[in-house]
């Protein structure tokens, strides 16, 4: 087991060196130059720019810039933004409670349609009920989120007018003011997270309810309903746990369009602003944050499933 | 597994639930037009309500900016850009201001003098202090005129550039030389061109805003927000009332108006104009003022095709303003071009009018007189992606088709806007800018020595560029005029790279409780700190 | 980006069905006509692919042929869903639009399929060093969100539609390399490969000859429902202004031009949005069904 770990964990780290090693040769071939960004007025070449190139640290070679990068890494330091001179830790801290919380909603709410519907789906299959699960499980992922969100906001924002059509408050500004926006956003992305999840739980449950102790608790007798709660739920969870943990890992990178559709100032947001502007540490740091929450919510995944499923062992 | 199960009927039922949506999306019914009073009535209710109790102290400004400023750049920024002039105004001052009606107040400077033509003397207000509590001296004044007249940080350079000495004679006084007569020297100050910093700034701290300004940046994160907070010890008596503003960026005009009517924000740059009558209808107020952007298809006569006159004028007739003007504002813009892109209103306006009605068999006509007579293809950069002023360029594409010309749209992050086509490396562009005295128009865009001739690059006519540069010389209106009619006359037959499309506002937008608003010249969000809160 | 990426049927592999079948055409035909689903999804994808071949039949208009004077105009006879802000007829941009995502769809899915299937057999079949090469690259696209991935190739490359055809592609590799890679591990076990490899058979005439037409099954499987993944990501990264430029008729596009006039013409927002659900759904029905046709573990039951 420690070996396993051991040998997880170091893939994990290297994967998440090799993205930030990536992403910094990448945005040094993009074009564009941050330098004019800042000073939007004046030349590559000019006195000012070469001043503000040398500010910035800009006008080291690339390979001097990239260890300079990695060893304040190591240090933790993720350095400053490029405009503005933030740093990057303090724009990124900022931005996490957002986008942690777009997606907590969003497995919340995705859950509280999947569980239900998956459960009673599997309980009386065949029935109306799971033809209807089976349809949403279709349909919920065969519609873009994007356009979810857009036919929230003309039904819910425009015509009824129950909610603000975007915008963002921190918690800070009273609970329900915060939700009332996160709702349409996190509703947009939970329809067909819920979709996945409804599959996912009515496939789980079927596969338990044909387990042959199943069976031997009907014949004992049991309720079914107390047997369906009691066996079968506890013993579906462990791929249910898998695939949010994984829903997790994949919402986080997720919420790109959906921070920009509501203006979310979440981490998709952060990252789209440093790609445009070229904000080479800003970009860095976001996306180092987003593999190394990905390589490790696998990790946690592929542990808890272990726990959960005795049968499992690591070598 | 009873997947297969499933009758194909469920399928279709899918869909039907999905089309059964759309009964919740029929369209609204129109409501009826009136709102065009709106604008007129608004200007006269903020000056009403002064009357009602006096101003009241406190409360902070949401404020809704229309594009991101990635920049607080006090050397220029982008010349077009109200959004970074909305902050600037905020924290830094000139010696002088523009007001709406474009006379030039006291500011820094209490007064000034022109000694002769040649000769400005400037009195600098006494006890203003910086925002660091140091005190402004006519040494700060003149380090911050170097640093605007520095081609290689100064956006606004090639404005100075007639300016050949500026000295302090005592610690509130600024003397300024011209090398040659420079009629509008004092509406480059005015605008200003010099903003005031303590001196030695810039090389400290590039990232350090201190200005004289009423309100002190707390903090600026590109892109995201900017924070200002009420300067306490401001010169001018009484003001600022605001205890703060906090801005952030509303990049699409849908959310932007909900924001606002929704009381997310208090106070939103550019109402959107499919939004401008339901804002009405709930009181908000609605400002327009007289000058704006221009928008125009900026073409490279140093590169092909557009080196050939022919090319331009045939563009020239081919565009059908109004289907822009409609699509973009929904038929709100203020003004079409026809010719000379001045405000009739204006006393140097020339009258010419070189095209009115899209004439596609005039363009034509030039066309097959050209070296392209079967047309061409050539790429348009537009800024932004999915933007507005895409389906302006759009708009382009279709009818220059006609002709077998083909533009390839780009749409070009701000990141490559700066790099290329601001600099004037573009082959065709779609671009917006503030221009609103003579001289930006006919020098400082055209000029090859102009601020702005990115925006026309390669546009060089010795016969134009002395009738523009003799018209600076001048200060008898109908003898400029004169000169500008001759040079956009030379221009137009030379082959003019700009093709002017219509003026729009930046119309700003604010809940009815903010008090006291008063537009400026320039389009830009300036006297903020007159605005108050009657909550 | 899209949800359909994600497939949790872990258990799915055609191997030994292929190996088993005896008349496998005829079999498959019976069965796949049994199967309901498969044969929703393929109608829907027939149906998608019927329009676009003949979409000038089926469009009543020419889709990119601008009205000035019947902008926005309402739905009628004359336009079905009505005209958009350049008075072009919806109804015939979105018959063409499905032409179009089919055709960047079709394109990044091949050159995906041929990037993943050629890596993932290297992978699966050398092993080795080869195999941990590949593998830790995969990895790494893995890790970095697909949709920043994407918009981070638009930005290098520039915004078009052959770009956002290479972004759809290289987002969508390390899939089709790891489905491709497991498939041709549990092949290149069965007997008659080590068999191949005894009698000398170069390590490229066995790929060709014996893993590709073998491991196949869960690639074509795969590839069909990053067919509706390609779609929905297209419109996308159009919606957001990065993918097809204008005036490219595509779904994402309509959507995002539709957007500033939501309020007083919806059918621009919705119309666009059902034809994207439609077509993606197809391919979803369709790949499941292929997964069910193609592995006989699901058949037993």
């Amino acid at each position: 087991m420690s070996r396993f770990l051991g040998r997880r964990l170091i893939r994990a780290v290297l994967t998440v060196w090799a993205v930030g090693t990536l992403v910094f040769f990448l945005m040094h071939a993009l074009p564009g130059d941050v330098v004019l960004v800042l000073l939007d007025t004046v030349g590559a070449g000019s006195p000012a720019a070469d001043k503000m190139r040398e500010f910035l640290g800009l006008d080291r070679p690339l390979h001097v810039q990239y260890f300079d990068w990695l060893g304040n890494l190591l240090r933790g330091d993720m350095g400053n933004s490029l405009l503005g001179g933030y740093p990057v830790w303090d724009l990124v801290k900022s931005r996490i409670p957002v986008t942690v919380e777009l997606a907590v909603l969003t497995i919340l709410l995705g859950l509280s349609i999947a569980i239900p519907l998956g459960i009673v789906a599997a309980a009386r299959n065949g029935s109306w009920i799971d033809l209807l699960a089976m349809q949403f499980g279709q349909l919920g992922i065969s519609i873009p989120n994007f356009w979810i969100a857009t036919i929230l906001i003309l039904v819910v924002a425009a015509r009824l007018q129950w909610l603000p059509p975007s915008g963002y408050k921190p918690i800070s500004d009273g609970l329900g003011t915060n939700l009332l926006h996160m709702i349409m956003p996190s509703l947009s992305l939970a329809l067909p997270l819920a979709a996945v999840m409804t599959r996912v739980v009515r496939s789980a449950v079927l596969e338990v309810l044909n387990r042959d102790y199943m069976r031997v608790a009907h014949a004992k007798g049991l309720h079914p309903q107390r047997v369906l709660w009691r066996h079968g739920l506890r013993n579906a969870a462990i791929p249910i746990v898998t695939v949010i943990g994984l829903e997790l890992g994949y919402l986080l990178g997720g919420t790109v369009l959906i921070e920009e559709m509501f203006f979310v100032p979440g981490l998709g947001q952060l990252t789209v602003r440093a790609l445009l502007n070229r904000d080479l540490p800003v970009l860095q740091g976001v996306l180092l944050l987003y593999s190394t929450a990905f390589v490790f919510v696998n990790l946690v995944v592929d542990l808890l499933y272990g726990q959960l499923d005795p049968r499992i062992r690591y070598e | 597994m009873r997947r297969r199960n499933f009758s194909f009927a469920a399928t279709i039922i899918g869909l039907i639930v999905m089309l059964a949506m759309l009964a919740a999306c029929a369209p609204a019914a129109p409501a009826d037009s009136g709102a065009d009073q709106a604008a007129s009535a608004d200007e006269s209710e903020a000056a009403a309500a002064a009357d009602e109790g006096g101003p009241k102290y406190g409360g902070i400004l949401k404020f809704g900016q229309a594009q991101a400023s990635t920049v607080i750049n006090p050397w220029g920024g982008r010349l077009h850009g109200a959004t970074e002039w909305n902050i600037l105004h905020q924290i830094y001052e000139g010696l002088l201001y523009w007001d709406s009606g474009y006379n030039n107040n006291p500011s820094l400077a209490e007064s000034w003098e022109a000694v002769s033509d040649t000769e400005y003397i400037f009195n600098l207000r006494k006890g203003v202090l910086f925002h660091n509590g140091e005190e402004m001296t006519s040494e700060d004044v003149v380090y911050s005129f170097e640093h605007a007249m520095d081609e290689s940080i100064s956006a606004y350079a090639g404005w100075l550039s007639p300016v050949a000495s500026v000295e302090a004679t005592d610690d509130y006084t600024v003397k300024v030389t011209l090398k040659e007569p420079y009629s509008p020297f004092l509406d480059v100050i005015g605008r200003p061109a010099v903003l005031v910093m303590p001196a030695g700034t810039f090389e400290k701290e590039p990232f350090e805003y201190i200005g004289t300004g009423p309100f002190k940046l707390k903090e600026f994160e590109p892109g995201v927000k900017t924070e200002l907070v009420r300067n306490e010890d401001y010169w001018e008596e009484g003001v600022p009332y605001l205890d703060g503003i906090s801005m952030s960026y509303l990049l699409d005009d849908a959310a932007r108006a909900a924001n606002l009517s929704s009381d997310a924000v208090d106070f939103i740059m550019m109402v959107p104009g499919a939004s401008w009558e339901s804002l009405t209808q709930q009181e908000y107020k609605l400002f327009t003022g007289d000058t704006g952007i221009f928008f125009m298809f900026t073409f490279n006569v140093g590169r092909e095709p557009f080196n050939d006159p022919n090319v331009l004028k045939a563009l020239q007739h081919l565009v059908d303003r109004q289907v822009m003007c409609d699509v973009y504002t929904a038929g709100r813009c203020n003004r079409f071009f026809a010719g000379d892109p001045q405000p009739p209103t204006s006393q140097y306006y020339t009258g010419i009018e070189y095209f009115k009605e899209p004439d596609i068999e005039k363009a034509r006509e030039y066309l097959a007189q050209s070296n392209y007579p079967d047309g061409f293809e050539v790429d348009l950069n537009f800024y932004g992606a999915a933007s507005d002023e895409g389906q302006i360029a759009e708009i382009l594409q279709i009818s220059a088709a006609e002709l077998g010309i083909k533009f390839n749209l780009l749409a070009t992050d701000h990141a490559v806007w700066v790099e290329k086509v601001y600099k004037g490396e573009f082959t065709a562009a779609l671009q917006g800018l503030y221009a609103s005295s003579p001289d930006d128009i006919f020098y400082g865009i055209m000029h090859p020595e102009g601020v702005s001739h990115g925006f026309a690059p390669n546009f060089d006519i010795p016969e134009y560029n002395a009738l523009v540069e003799e018209a600076r010389r001048v200060t008898d209106p109908d003898h400029r005029r004169e000169l500008y009619t001759e040079a956009l006359t030379i221009g137009y037959e030379a082959g003019w790279p700009l093709i002017y499309l219509f003026t729009y506002d930046d119309r700003m937008g604010m809940h009815p409780d903010v008090m006291d608003y008063q537009v400026d010249g320039l389009g830009t969000v300036r006297f903020l700190k007159y605005v108050w809160l009657d909550r | 980006m899209a949800n359909s990426i994600r497939e949790y049927d872990t258990n799915s592999n055609g191997v030994e069905r292929t190996l088993a079948a005896r008349n496998p055409l005829r079999s498959f035909v019976r069965r796949a006509l049994r199967h309901r689903l498969f044969t929703a999804g393929f109608i829907i994808t027939l149906l998608l692919i019927v329009t676009s071949v003949f979409a000038p039949v089926f469009a009543t208009q020419d889709p990119f042929e601008a009205d000035f004077k019947e902008m926005l105009a309402s739905p009628s006879l004359d336009h079905f869903l009505g005209t958009d802000y350049l008075g072009r007829d919806l109804y015939s941009r979105i018959i063409y639009g499905g032409r179009f995502s089919l055709l960047v769809a079709l394109l990044s899915m091949a050159l995906s399929g041929l990037i993943g299937l050629l890596l993932g057999m290297a992978a699966g079949y050398l092993r080795g060093p080869v195999e941990t090469g590949i593998m830790a690259f995969i990895d790494l696209l893995f890790a970095i969100p697909g949709l920043l991935l994407a918009l981070t190739i638009s930005v290098l490359l520039g915004p078009s539609t052959q770009n956002l055809i290479i972004a759809l592609a290289v987002i969508y590799v390390p899939i089709l390399c790891r489905v491709t890679r497991g498939a041709v591990i549990a092949v290149s076990q069965l007997p008659y490969i080590e068999s191949a490899r005894a009698i000398g058979g170069s390590n490229w005439r066995i790929m060709m000859l014996h893993l590709l037409p073998n491991a196949g099954a869960p690639v074509i499987v795969q590839i069909t429902i990053g067919l509706a993944w390609t779609i929905l990501s297209e419109a996308a990264l159009t919606f957001l202004g990065f993918g097809a430029q204008p005036p490219a008729p595509s779904w994402g596009a309509i959507l995002a031009g539709g957007r500033k006039y939501l309020n007083t013409h919806p059918e621009m927002s919705v119309f666009p949005g059902i034809a994207i659900a439609i077509s993606v759904l197809g391919f979803n029905l369709l790949g499941d069904g292929l997964r069910d046709l193609l592995d006989p573990t699901l058949r037993e039951r």
